[in-house]
């Protein structure tokens, strides 16, 4: 029917003419809808902002729409809640975009690295973004004390944030620069059934001489008794401890507790830790420390939940809430999960946080100290630097609002957050929460995260260029030393050829 | 002009666009592969010719990347077939609600493969997963953990492609069976022949190009298919799942090494064009007509 009425001559025509009534919609689409940026480009405008002051520096961009490309974290959905909160005051859409890390990591790699400004801000997760990306966010030194744009009124000094949180997420390689401000973190913590622990205390130091108690001295020793004694499967539990040796991030992290508090041993000597270093030399595997910590953590892992390799932070909180294990390492703001009764049997006060285990001091060689390494994910705001210099002062303008004290307060209160600001942690209202009971359970693990995110305890490298190579070669290898399938010795001997080969050493 | 028709004209800019979006970025991966792709803003690329090239082949996890390939993609392909074929002969010989059968029967492969991940991580979970419980009870899984055991791993991201691609398969060769010819079946059915032998000596001559085609298609995807292993192993356990696809998704876009990604996904695809060639070669000496 269409062919015989219509002509080729018509087809070509009308379809060129559809083809043209479609361009034109498009460009007239784009028109409307591209962002307008009102001031700061121009030194009349930067000075006209100066003298305005006030409201009206938030407002200068009014108009502007911002896209921030972040993991989909409690603090991250907290904020995308309050996106109408940051309209009103600034008069811009602010557009947040969740996904999993793996994820962001691959999407904001692609902008950042092809020159692109799709995402405006980016989620700046210490080591598996900022190591590989630091190079590419802008330097936000420039921003801070710059009169026409707002500040956050207790400024942005080292002190202001958790222990050298600014350095963790913000600095990489050196010093002069600040890629990133902290508005989310991730500590690890012990949780553990306290509930159990109470109730079972004279039956275990029948068996093992000591009462069935978690503190700050527990050691990795101590937690293969704790294991033996759970995962009889008598009191409650069907294991004792699982961890999360997931291949990736979490397995890394989860590797490198026990490696660090036996002789606060590290992969690789650098001067400065909390800042990394671009080429860190020849790797510090192999040696006798390393070794005996692989066999001693083959034997955890031996008695471990057998699912450990399997689980993330997710997976072992699963295994937490549902009364598998009666005790893992995670990170704090799963104690909202945790405590919440609908979601978990642990709940209702049953939950005791300590500090990540300690080194047993038999088990160092190397003459350094035993501690409770703790490690974690300080996650920061970052401005992508391929932005024009106006859509870097409309981005300062959000990375000011969302890691500001009133804001992180509240979604504290209300969402359950993981506020950055010293002055959010030592709040009274805070302190206070700490104990139970609380509106902020989240709040519960802070008085351990406050002590273990401090020197000796905290290990927050290595902060490379290859990360994320690293990272992968080691879960792999301790992953297959824990399985059995090779030796602590000769696991060492291939980590510390595999990673001395990735930096051409 | 050029012997071309109206509709030939008309398709140009089609095929043109097609061959500009497969050929150019095919055309950058192999300049990328013999470039060692600046890491900083500001630094230019560096030529380094098949240095790359030479790097793949010491490293560790890309050589035992093929192997874990070859498990995955060969055992997955081969139950598939199986069953599909079986499947296939099944809904052939339904006399009643063959197509809502055939229905429910497909659903599986038109299910995100992403959505299939997680189904799989679940059911294979040992806090609630039925599949865990279900092992563990018959006496199968002795391990207190699936996607915690390097082997369970394997067996379970390929138990899933198994779930959700048979249907596929069991539709290309149901479309093949419906295409046997009548007169040849009825023949060796009036010369006395069993079953078994109508099957080894009617069905299955007929169904040569349709199993080739199926098998072909199939294999290509596998081959570069990380969907569901992303989602429920991440590689893991100590590399047990790492197949070579999800090893270059690795080295391009978690390393970010694209000079090095882009050797390896050039190997990789040659590999698949080599193997896929075998696959029609065979196809064109069984007499096929394309």
């Amino acid at each position: 029917m269409f062919r015989e009425r219509m002509s080729r001559r018509n087809f070509l025509s009308t379809a060129g003419k559809a083809a043209l009534s479609g361009g034109l919609l498009v460009a007239v689409g784009g028109i409307v809808s591209k962002p307008k940026v009102w001031a700061g480009g121009s030194n009349e405008a930067t000075q006209a902002a100066k003298k305005a002051g006030g409201a009206d520096l938030w407002r200068q961009y009014a108009g502007t729409k911002l896209i921030f490309m972040s993991e989909n974290t409690p603090p991250s959905s907290a904020i995308k809640a309050r996106a109408k909160e940051f309209f009103d005051l600034t008069g811009m859409e602010i557009d947040i975009r969740q996904d999993v890390l793996s994820t962001v990591q691959e999407k904001v790699g692609i902008d950042l690295k092809g020159g692109s400004d799709a995402y405006h801000l980016n989620y700046a997760q210490d080591k598996p973004m900022g190591t590989l990306f630091a190079d590419y966010w802008a330097d936000m030194s420039q921003f801070m004390n710059d009169p026409t744009l707002p500040q956050d009124p207790e400024g942005y000094d080292l002190d202001k944030w958790g222990y050298r949180w600014l350095d963790v997420c913000g600095k990489f390689y050196e010093s002069s620069k600040i890629v990133a401000l902290p508005y989310d973190n991730a500590v690890a913590v012990m949780f553990y059934r306290l509930d159990l622990f109470e109730k079972y205390t004279k039956e275990f130091e029948k068996q093992f001489g000591y009462p069935l108690v978690y503190t700050k001295d527990t050691t990795w020793k101590n937690m293969l008794d704790f294991m033996k004694f759970f995962n009889t499967g008598k009191y409650g539990v069907e294991y004792g401890y699982g961890f999360q040796g997931l291949e990736g991030w979490a397995g890394q992290l989860d590797f490198q507790r026990p490696l660090y508090a036996h002789g606060e041993w590290q992969e690789w000597d650098m001067p400065d830790q909390f800042l990394g270093t671009r080429n860190p030399g020849p790797s510090r595997w192999g040696d006798d420390q390393s070794v005996m910590t692989l066999g001693k953590m083959q034997q955890l892992y031996k008695l471990a939940h057998p699912e450990s390799l399997s689980w993330d932070w997710s997976g072992v909180n699963n295994a937490f809430q549902t009364g598998k294990v009666a005790m893992c390492v995670n990170y704090g703001e799963f104690a909202a999960s945790v405590e919440d009764p609908k979601q978990s049997v642990a709940a209702g006060g049953k939950v005791g946080y300590g500090m990540d285990p300690k080194g047993e001091p038999s088990w160092i060689i190397n003459g350094k100290k035993a501690v409770n390494a703790t490690n974690y994910g300080i996650g920061g705001i970052a401005i992508n630097g391929n932005l024009s210099k106006d859509m870097q002062r409309a981005a300062w303008i959000f990375t000011v609002w969302a890691t500001s004290k009133p804001l992180q307060m509240s979604v504290l209160k209300e969402l359950g957050g993981t506020p950055t600001r010293m002055s959010v942690l030592t709040d009274p209202e805070v302190v206070k929460a700490m104990k139970r009971p609380t509106t902020m359970p989240n709040a519960l693990t802070y008085p351990p995260i406050l002590e273990a995110v401090k020197a000796p305890h905290v290990v927050p490298g290595p902060k490379i260029p290859k990360w994320n190579e690293y990272a992968t070669i080691q879960c792999i290898e301790i992953g297959r030393c824990m399985q059995g399938r090779q030796g602590p010795e000769e696991t060492a001997k291939i980590l510390k050829k595999k990673l001395d080969t990735m930096h051409g050493v | 002009m050029f012997g071309m028709s109206f509709y030939g004209w008309i398709l140009m800019p089609a095929v043109i666009l097609l061959a500009f979006i497969t050929l150019y970025p095919c055309f950058w991966m192999i300049v990328m592969s013999l470039l060692k792709v600046s890491t900083r803003p500001g630094m230019k690329n560096e030529f380094v010719g098949l240095a790359n090239y030479a790097g793949l082949f010491k490293d560790s996890l890309f050589l035992q990347g093929w192997v874990i390939q070859g498990k995955y993609v060969g055992i997955s392909l081969v139950v598939e077939f199986i069953l599909g074929f079986a499947i296939a002969l099944f809904l052939n010989n339904l006399k009643r609600s063959a197509n809502v059968i055939t229905t429910i029967v497909l659903v599986p492969m038109m299910i995100a493969p992403v959505a299939v991940g997680f189904l799989y991580l679940y059911l294979f979970n040992s806090s609630f997963g039925w599949y865990y419980w279900f092992l563990r009870s018959i006496g199968i899984l002795r391990q207190g953990s699936i996607l915690g055991d390097m082997n369970w791993a394997v067996a379970a991201i390929i138990i899933a492609d198994v779930w959700e691609w048979t249907p596929f398969m069991a539709l290309i060769f149901l479309a093949g069976l419906k295409k046997v010819p009548l007169d040849q079946l009825e023949a060796s059915k009036c010369d006395g022949a069993p079953p078994i032998r109508r099957f080894f000596d009617v069905v299955l001559p007929n169904m040569v190009s349709v199993i080739v085609i199926g098998v072909l298609i199939r294999f290509m995807d596998i081959m570069r298919y990380i969907d569901t292993i992303f989602v429920m192993t991440t590689g893991g356990p100590a590399g047990a799942t790492k197949t070579v696809s999800y090893y270059l998704f690795d080295v391009a876009f978690r390393f970010f090494d694209l000079g090095r990604g882009a050797a390896h996904g050039f190997v990789l695809l040659l590999v698949t064009i080599i193997i896929a060639q075998a696959f029609v070669n065979i196809m064109k000496k069984k007499g096929v007509q394309r």
